[in-house]
């Protein structure tokens, strides 16, 4: 390779450090998240120990609630996926679709499922203590047998 | 000028006289980021960003497949599939993924690499922004993206491949010649700063979102509480450990200064030496801590794929060569008595 030919070669990885920089740089700068160029959000704001989480719940014959496996709420083994499935889709008024989705997942043991979200103390609930503040049901559906 | 200023002067070399002139840094930036390297450095930069990545893809399956049956009404595509006016079909989903799979091996093993290289990086961009495409962004996956993007994207076949191997048979070269070069050394001081960068960004984001709260209040400990109540809620095994140390309220501020300062620190590890074998090891307790107390993994920093780039990786070859031969004259009979 020339002298040239090596500075140009040169020239060229500067040029192209500096603009992959500026492209991992620039959702920081622009304030907009995306993949895989991200602001590195996570765990970023902060939190009070009373959090309404978004989660689904299975209604025996009885009437007593328990809570259901990842697979059955989202069919994923992410319980970040999971929360965010269902967060949005009682945001965006898909509750009772989520809901029969869940039924269709869910086995026999239950008689029905409810879209809920559940504010939580969560340090007391981490601590084994009794943390649930207030429970809003978004969608109720049957369990087919 | 006295005579011994003269006789220092003649002595200094043209990149150092160069580094006193006007825009003394370029010097300075280019011998580090311009360094030489040995095509082996790059080559087994490749091996491990694309052992992972193929072994991730590969054992991760069943996230990436099940997407064909998600509803289409949560598809929110983002980067390059932001055009994208619905989700891909079954079978472009399956054909896709088994094609990076395929093509992350030939990646791996250095085969056909003018292809593989650029193919599996971009298979591996499609593949990962689809699955944040769907209302929830992934970022356990984006520096292992970006990696394997500048690395496909570079000569890194050039050393332990069987492309390297195929040109010597041809050759008819029996040894390995030794290649040096900048190409070679320049893609894993690029994935370097891509990676420190990456660390101040999410410190500069806990900053700018939370303030010097993040630090200072119980915020930790209720974010690692809340990541144990989750899994709870959701009817999986939680962090023992977390739920346990979520009762020392005092302990959270402490570490999450610590966590902060680390991440704003993470330049020094461009300076090498104990510098980086410190910060290297430091950040990677965060990321055992993060796991233990949170069950939150973040594999490619956590099997340290993440900071490969920081160190004379072409010391991992030799040393095995090293062992090898030690093996091998160990099992001559002369040797065995």
């Amino acid at each position: 390779m020339g002298p040239a030919t090596g500075s140009r070669a040169a020239w060229f990885r500067r040029g192209v450090t500096v603009t992959v920089l500026a492209a991992v740089i620039s959702p920081a700068v622009r304030g907009h998240d995306s993949f895989p160029l991200t602001t590195y959000p996570m765990y970023d704001g902060t939190r009070g120990r009373i959090v309404t989480i978004a989660t689904a719940v299975g209604v025996d014959r009885l009437g007593a609630t328990r809570y259901l496996p990842l697979r059955t709420v989202a069919d994923t083994d992410d319980p970040l996926i999971a929360e965010s499935t269902v967060r949005s889709a009682i945001d965006s008024r898909r509750a009772e679709e989520l809901c029969h989705d869940i039924a269709a997942r869910a086995g026999s043991s239950i008689a029905a499922v409810e879209v809920v979200d559940e504010r939580h103390d969560v340090v007391t609930r981490a601590t084994g203590g009794d943390s649930l503040l207030g429970r809003s049901v978004h969608a109720r559906c049957p369990v087919r047998r | 000028m006295t005579a011994d200023d003269a006789g220092h002067r003649a002595a200094v070399s043209p990149r150092d006289e160069a580094a006193r002139l006007p825009g003394r840094w370029r010097p300075r930036v280019d011998g580090w980021l311009l360094e030489p390297a040995p095509a082996e450095r790059l080559a087994v930069l490749r091996v491990l960003v694309g052992l992972f990545a193929t072994l991730y893809l590969a054992i991760r399956y069943r996230p990436f497949l099940s997407l064909a049956d998600a509803s289409a009404s949560r598809f929110e595509p983002v980067g390059v599939l932001a055009p994208l006016d619905g989700p891909w079909s079954d079978q472009v989903l399956v054909v896709l993924f088994v094609a990076a799979v395929v093509l992350g091996v030939a990646f791996t093993i250095g085969a056909w690499f003018r292809f593989s290289g650029p193919a599996f990086a971009g298979a591996l961009l499609l593949l990962t922004t689809y699955r944040s495409s769907w209302g929830q962004l992934l970022w356990i996956e984006d520096l292992m993206t970006i990696d394997v993007l500048i690395v496909g994207c570079s000569r890194s076949a050039d050393g332990l491949s069987v492309d390297e191997r195929r040109r010597r048979r041809r050759s008819g070269r029996s040894h390995r010649a030794p290649r040096e070069g900048v190409g070679f050394g320049w893609p894993v001081r690029l994935a370097a700063l891509v990676t420190v960068t990456s660390y101040v960004l999410a410190a500069v984001a806990k900053l700018r979102t939370s303030g010097l709260e993040w630090m200072f209040s119980d915020s930790l400990r209720n974010h690692v509480a809340y990541s144990n109540v989750r899994l709870d809620l959701f009817a999986g095994a939680s962090s023992p450990v977390g739920r346990w140390l979520v009762r020392f309220g005092w302990l959270f501020p402490p570490m999450a200064v610590i966590t902060v300062l680390l991440e704003l620190a993470a330049p020094v590890a461009l300076l090498g030496g104990r510098w980086r074998d410190a910060w290297v090891v430091a950040m990677w307790l965060v990321h055992v801590s993060v796991a233990a107390l949170m069950f939150v993994v973040f594999p490619f920093p956590l099997f340290l794929v993440a900071f490969a780039p920081f160190y004379r990786l072409e010391a991992i070859p030799a040393w095995l060569r090293a062992v090898a031969g030690r093996r091998r004259s160990g099992s001559t009979p002369g040797s065995s008595l």
